[in-house]
């Protein structure tokens, strides 16, 4: 197995190369001059181009690309173009929040969908099958901004059942995430039902479900520890996959909301052309995707004794 | 205890299931309201802004996010009057204006005495020390210092006797190092003295200046200009930007730059009172119609000391419809509506009747700046004066002012706005209503060599217009300007621009048409003309390129002269030629509706400075009472929910177990 992780890892590095040339070559052609953007009103010349000495903009591009991966290996990226603040900072200051809101929508999302569907799966045909289904393609064809504008009005602002927008650190953040942790949930609950359920319903229909139910099992027994058990491939490999987004974060909630996490700061870095904090966001997201693909591998091994790492 | 005995009481697993949902949901009502600060004490200003803060380091607040937190903490020499109007300035730190040399080239002030630096771990025993003319020496070197990268070094440039000689000087000793291989320490050079910057004594400064400089006195009341301990600099080094310490009312406990800041009473501010020119004869300035300030309630907190709030706690709301339900709900203080929800807060430029039922005031503030197109006459197409003037002339401005601005703006005739000495109603490509003049802006493309839009290649005549983001505006901007010159039979391109790249652009002449905006710095014109002066083209601030010999001659004569209607006549020269010679499309100039909360007392608004904030007031007990009011939960839809969805569970669960 290890041998098996080290190479998919060495795998991962080409996918880390391409994403550190595009992301560069994006900045290049799209990103604009951030230092006439940093020297404010009225800069001249000669402090422009000291400034670009300064921010390396200078050099050839093969040698900022150099420059980039080496600042990848050493995780460090410097400081933001935009105010100064070493971006090893800013990414620890948004984390955070970041997590306070997606690892609660995260789970209870898992959760109601994992249940739900085995629950609906179970249940094929009833009222509550045919209403989920329903509302799960209904709440997956409508933008996720439409949720936020909607839902923040109504139970925000009409009803006042939530704090409009805001945060504050440790505890008291559960009670300005409730309101954006129900909307993820809602935004990502109707996909994966969907997804669950199909696989629950393919498990439900097989030979063992019926030898058991025959047996006697009760039903709660065959839906949680068999149908379940059977599912775990495809529901992990769906979640697994899915950890790193947590990390970036959703930047229209964070900003909705008054979450000081990382998808706002990384919304903000682009609208300021702020290279170092793009570069740390996009190589972090990459190798996390790297990582928990491969952690999924594993995890197939774990969960299904008859596949083998090779 | 549940037990069998009782099986009227008793709750079973089942009917406990059928509780779980309604209960969770109870719970989270219970756990949520909707008042983000339940336990506040003392009185305090809560602000919203849709701009994130980048320092607090003077010399690097440029913009609007750091300048508005940073106004309370520092102080300068002068500072804007709070309510008067036209703009006037008083002394801050000055003891009182300052006494000008004959010649004009030296500014003498006198430094008030026994004001101190706020308290911080950056003096020894935490104690702030006393503020000295050496301060602001050191202050005004460090604004100027290379390794700064002040913003606003262009305030400075060329103007202080011996500064651009000392900057160059300084530049120099790092290039040297940097050449022997060793790495220039910070602030190389500072203590060197410059020859304009003078404290004959304690509490003397004197600044000598190479020509005169009329806005000089504006410039002292930017916050670039601000004074701050050295020892706090060289302390904090860096993170100076994240530790402010100034002479002002309120001191940062908490600065997060992308969601909060808050800040409290400074214990030690000098005694300021609120200008009170009923009692005190003194407070009457020239030039201010105190008395109808007075009868707006402006001046309810006259003579009292400031500062009158316990603190300021401002929030970054980037989003208009949080910002606007943030407000609507009492959480924030005053408030601009977003644009989106100008016609339900003002619709017509007066308060809704829903505004008016809560007690909301209505502060417009025509804003001190202009929107334009700007087009680059280095352009070889663009180099033709009829062709920018057919351009204008095609632009139906009243579609602008209505529909981008939703009213609330007047169409921009002239690039000066109105109430700025220099401003002139002469207008020869704008009709009177801003209506487009289609005729004869074909009559001027003909005339330009593309009549009805052809070139003399045989080519439809094609351009390019850059516009800066993506917003809804910017694209509804664009549309417009698309069909308004193909009515002309122009193409015209549009390609969307992050600022940045609008920029670079712009720096490096690589465009034809660029929509822009200009908010002044202070309110005298030759601050938005200097972006029409020859000398200034790109990469200098004029973006346009424009090039008139007797324009320049006018600035440079403008320049050095004090305001007087000598100046005025002269500055209205040069908006003539402007006017005349179209390197912009003046579109208008925004007015801000300010609204504010009813428990906001002593508060006129502006954008031209932010200081007027420390001069307001806040009734906590109607306040409170309000919120109460305004934010009562609605209760039912929970219960509502609740039953609904166990009504669901239920019934699946019956239909199933009906199932063979």
């Amino acid at each position: 197995m290890i041998g098996y992780i080290l190479r998919r890892a060495l795998y991962g590095i080409p996918v880390l190369l391409g994403v550190a040339l595009i992301t560069l070559l994006l900045f290049h052609v799209a990103g604009g001059d951030p230092a006439a953007m940093k020297l404010g009103k009225n800069p001249r010349p000669e402090d422009v181009a000291a400034l670009h000495r300064s921010m390396g903009l200078d050099k050839p591009f093969p040698l900022q690309y150099v420059d980039f991966l080496g600042q990848t290996v050493s995780f460090d990226f410097g400081t933001s173009w935009n105010d100064n603040t070493p971006v090893r900072r800013i990414f620890l200051r948004g984390l955070g929040p970041t997590l306070s809101l997606t690892i609660p929508a995260f789970l209870i999302g898992a959760l109601i969908s994992i249940s739900l569907s085995l629950f609906v799966a179970f249940y094929r045909g009833s009222v509550l099958d045919r209403t989920t289904t329903f509302l799960a393609i209904g709440g997956i064809s409508i933008s996720s901004l439409v949720y936020i504008l909607v839902l923040q009005w109504l139970l925000a602002d009409r009803w006042k059942l939530f704090p409009i927008w805001g945060y504050e650190y440790g505890f008291g953040a559960a009670f300005f995430v409730a309101l954006p942790v129900l909307i993820w949930v809602l935004l990502t609950v109707g996909q994966d039902l969907r997804y669950f359920r199909t696989v629950a319903l393919e498990e439900i229909g097989r030979d063992y479900v019926r030898t058991a139910r025959a047996k006697g099992l009760p039903e709660r027994r065959i839906l949680f520890r068999h149908v379940l058990g059977n599912c775990a491939i495809p529901i992990i490999t769906r979640l697994v996959i899915t950890v790193p987004f947590l990390i970036t974060g959703s930047f229209l909630l964070e900003i909705f909301f008054g979450i000081p996490g990382l998808g706002g700061t990384l919304y903000t870095a682009i609208q300021n052309s702020d290279l170092p904090v793009i570069k740390a966001f996009t190589m972090v997201g990459t190798i996390l995707f790297v990582l928990f693909n491969i952690l999924s591998d594993v995890l197939y091994a774990v969960f299904d004794p008859r596949i083998r790492l090779s | 205890m549940l037990t069998g005995e009782k099986p009227g009481f008793m709750l079973r697993p089942m009917s406990a299931r059928k509780a779980f949902l309604p209960l969770c949901l109870l719970l989270l009502q219970g756990a949520c309201s909707p008042d983000p600060y339940p336990n506040e004490k003392g009185k305090v200003l809560h602000v919203g802004l849709r701009l994130l803060p980048k320092s607090f380091d003077p010399p690097l607040i440029e913009d609007e996010g750091s300048g508005k937190c940073a106004a309370h903490v520092y102080d300068g020499l002068l500072q804007y009057h709070p309510y008067a109007r036209p703009y006037k300035l008083i002394p801050a730190l000055a003891e009182s204006m300052p006494s000008v040399s004959e010649d004009r080239l030296t500014f003498t002030f006198r430094i008030r005495k026994g004001v101190r630096f706020q308290d911080d771990p950056c003096f020894e025993g935490g104690r702030g020390r006393e503020v000295t003319a050496e301060d602001f020496i050191w202050c005004f070197k460090r604004f100027a210092h290379p390794a700064t990268g002040a913003k606003g070094w262009w305030l400075f440039d060329g103007k202080i006797r011996g500064l651009n000689a000392w900057r160059e000087a300084r530049k120099a000793e790092a290039r040297k190092l940097k050449v022997a291989g060793k790495d220039a320490p910070p602030l190389l050079g500072i203590d060197v003295p410059v020859e304009g910057f003078k404290a004959p004594d304690r509490y003397t400064l004197r600044i000598r200046l190479v020509k005169p400089y009329p806005q000089l006195l504006w410039v002292l009341a930017m916050p670039y200009t601000s004074v701050y301990p050295r020892e706090a600099v060289l302390y904090y080094k860096e993170e100076f930007r994240n530790h402010p310490v100034g002479t002002g009312p309120f001191r940062v406990v908490e600065f997060n730059p992308v969601y909060r800041v808050v800040l409290r009473r400074n214990p030690t501010f000098r005694e300021v009172r609120v200008p009170d020119p009923r009692r005190r004869p003194g407070d009457r300035i020239p030039g201010w119609d105190w008395k109808k300030d007075e009868e707006r309630g402006l001046l309810v907190n006259a003579g009292k000391r400031i500062p009158l709030l316990d603190g300021i706690e401002i929030r970054f709301l980037l989003e208009d419809q949080p910002r606007w339900l943030y407000f609507k709900a009492g959480y924030l203080d005053f408030l601009n509506p977003p644009k989106d929800n100008t016609d339900e807060a003002v619709p017509g430029g007066k308060l809704s009747p829903e505004m008016k039922a809560r007690g909301i005031r209505l502060d417009p503030w025509p804003e001190l700046g202009t929107v334009y197109t700007c087009l680059n006459c280095e352009d070889p197409l663009l180099a033709n004066p009829d062709l920018r003037r057919a351009i204008a002339l095609a632009y139906d401005h009243r579609w602008t002012v209505a529909h981008l601005y939703s009213g609330q703006a007047v169409i921009a005739k002239c690039l000066i706005p109105p109430g700025v000495a220099g401003y002139i109603d002469y207008h020869p490509y704008h009709s009177d209503d801003g209506r487009a003049q289609v005729e004869r802006a074909k009559a001027f493309l003909a005339k330009a060599g593309y009549p009805g839009g052809i070139g003399p290649d045989g080519k439809r005549l094609r351009l390019t217009f850059e516009n800066s983001g993506a917003s809804a505006t910017a694209k509804m901007f664009a549309d417009r300007f698309v069909s308004e010159m193909r009515r002309i039979g122009v193409e015209v391109d549009v390609v969307v621009n992050t600022f940045p790249q609008m920029l670079e652009k712009m720096r490096k002449k690589k465009f034809q048409i660029a929509g822009l905006a200009w908010g002044f710095d202070y309110p005298d014109a030759q601050n938005i003309l200097q972006l029409l002066y020859g000398p200034n083209g790109s990469p200098g601030p004029n973006a346009a390129n424009f090039e008139n010999e007797r324009f320049d001659r006018l600035y440079e004569k403008a320049s050095i002269l004090p305001d007087s209607p000598e100046r005025t006549r002269l500055y209205e020269e040069m908006a003539r030629i402007v006017a005349d010679e179209v390197p912009w499309i003046t579109r208008a100039h925004r007015i801000r509706q300010n609204l504010q909360q009813p428990w906001l007392k002593g508060f006129r608004y502006t954008e031209t400075t932010y200081q007027y904030w420390r001069y307001a007031d806040i009734d906590r007990g109607m306040r409170e009472g309000l919120l109460k009011e305004w934010n009562r939960p609605t209760r039912w839809p929970l219960v509502l929910f609740a039953l609904l969805f166990s009504w669901l569970g239920l019934a699946s669960v019956r239909q199933a177990r009906r199932k063979p």
